[in-house]
């Protein structure tokens, strides 16, 4: 390889020998000691590599041996070279790609984040940008170990930091630290009452004295688990009560929606704005406005990546939506659709963890307003801690 | 009483060449002094003493110096002509 490319760069030719003692011509070459390689026969005579300063040398040897030379290609840098004499741009365009290139390589152009789990990626970017780390900064500036000190103080959530510059990507890894466990902490003195009316279904208590039983109808507020126990000496003691307690509750729930509303309805056409980023530097790149009230933005940052690299350019992307205000007539299906949406998101986070058991639904029209009337039986926990004082 | 040796070895005492094959793939002259044919089937070899002949098919000069010569490829038959 070494030996193609050293040749690659004297540069050689490949020459026909033909003539009539072709082999008288091998041993004048060997006798002058002259470098030649890849020698082919080829019909009456042979082919042959040989370095260009050679070449100029062996025309007396081939009149010698009375052998005729053609050259039949040439080869190498100084070929290119000349060819590329007249070209001078191509000359000068090498020249400042790599100028370019020694520039562009003095900056980060992407910071590569590992091992986070429970603290955020923007709050990590925003402590790493206070510490004079983010893409666009110049390499020489950043302090890998003063950074990693920073960023310690910063974000008490880590244990461990290593920050490394390669090429032009800065590369952090992160451990945090372990989370301690929960401790047991409560040992107040407290009861467990009812959150809610409903018949106890299912009793599980770990402390204090029970007062109810499974199929007990109980009422808000009422005592079900007390606090007060007596021990084996049939003395009283304060216990923290301890116990969950599931019943069937019965829940209704009303959501009403006007018949005529008046919505923002998106507009076909949208405009859009860009800032062409380079490392720093913010360049307009696109411009459009659109006078309107009512709007949404969109941002996008469309990063260019090759070969799972970023490259310090981007697109900053801003794309705005515009609205219009119309009055509209819902229509009955329509409006049991959107009511039944609604229905459906306070099943899921609303009413609390309880499992349903039964479900009604019914839909009316009333008064320029749809109403959709929902009665739920829900099982689930109705046990709340209650702190008592006792006072000795 | 024992004898020590004292003739040389063949190939320096009549000054002959030193031919070494591998298999009929390769071979290496040693003490040849010119190419006399060089040719796809045919390559003659002249050394001090003789002229070795090599036939075969797709023959080529893998390497040249002044004192050795290395041909390659099918080599079906070697000829020594005196």
């Amino acid at each position: 390889m070494l030996l193609l490319f050293l040749r690659f760069i004297r540069g050689f030719v490949i020459v026909d020998v033909k003539g009539r003692f072709p082999e008288r011509f091998i041993n004048l070459l060997n006798r002058r000691r002259i470098t030649y390689w890849d020698m082919l026969p080829r019909g009456e005579g042979y082919t042959a590599r040989l370095f260009v300063r050679d070449y100029l040398r062996i025309r007396p040897l081939a009149k010698k041996a009375e052998v005729r030379l053609k050259l039949s290609e040439r080869r190498g840098l100084p070929f290119i070279i000349r060819r590329y004499k007249i070209r001078r741009g191509i000359a000068v365009g090498a020249v400042l790609a790599v100028a370019v290139m020694a520039f562009l390589s003095q900056f980060i152009w992407e910071v590569n984040i590992d091992g986070i789990k429970r603290i955020s990626q923007s709050s990590l970017n925003q402590a790493l940008y206070e510490c004079g780390l983010y893409p666009g900064v110049f390499k020489a500036a950043v302090d890998t170990d003063a950074v990693e000190r920073r960023l310690m103080l910063e974000l008490p959530e880590i244990r461990w930091v290593s920050v490394n510059a390669l090429n032009n990507i800065a590369q952090i890894q992160i451990k945090e630290k372990a989370q301690p466990p929960k401790q047991k902490t409560a040992s107040y003195p407290c009861n467990i009452k009812a959150e809610r009316d409903g018949i106890v279904t299912k009793t599980v208590v770990y402390s204090g004295s029970k007062l109810i039983e499974k199929g007990s109808a109980v009422k808000k507020d009422q005592l079900l688990v007390s606090a007060v126990v007596e021990n084996s000496e049939d003395k009283l003691s304060y216990v923290h009560s301890s116990a969950d307690i599931f019943a069937d509750i019965f829940l209704s729930k009303n959501i009403k929606l006007k018949k005529n509303q008046t919505a923002l309805i998106p507009k076909e056409n949208y405009s859009e704005k860009s800032n062409l980023s380079f490392l720093r530097l913010n360049l307009p790149f696109k411009l459009s406005s659109s006078a309107t009230e009512l709007y949404a933005d969109n941002f996008y940052d469309l990063n260019l990546c090759i070969n799972n690299v970023n490259l310090p350019v981007s697109e900053k992307l801003c794309r705005r939506f515009c609205f219009e205000k119309q009055s509209l007539c819902l229509k009955p299906k329509d409006a049991e659709r959107i009511l039944n949406k609604k229905l459906a998101l306070y099943e899921c986070f609303a009413q609390g963890r309880g499992r349903i058991k039964s479900r009604t639904v019914r839909t009316l029209e009333k008064n320029g307003e749809y109403i959709i009337k929902a009665v739920y039986t829900i099982n689930k926990n109705i046990a709340v801690k209650q702190r008592i004082r006792v006072e000795q | 009483m024992r004898r020590i040796r004292t003739e040389l070895p063949v190939e320096f005492s009549y000054n002959l060449p030193v031919v070494e094959l591998t298999g009929n793939r390769r071979a290496y002259i040693e003490g040849s002094t010119g190419v006399l044919k060089y040719e796809k089937d045919v390559v003659r070899i002249n050394t001090s003493s003789l002229v070795i002949s090599l036939c075969g098919r797709g023959l080529r000069l893998k390497c040249i110096s002044p004192t050795g010569v290395v041909v390659e490829g099918f080599i079906s038959n070697v000829e020594f002509i005196e």
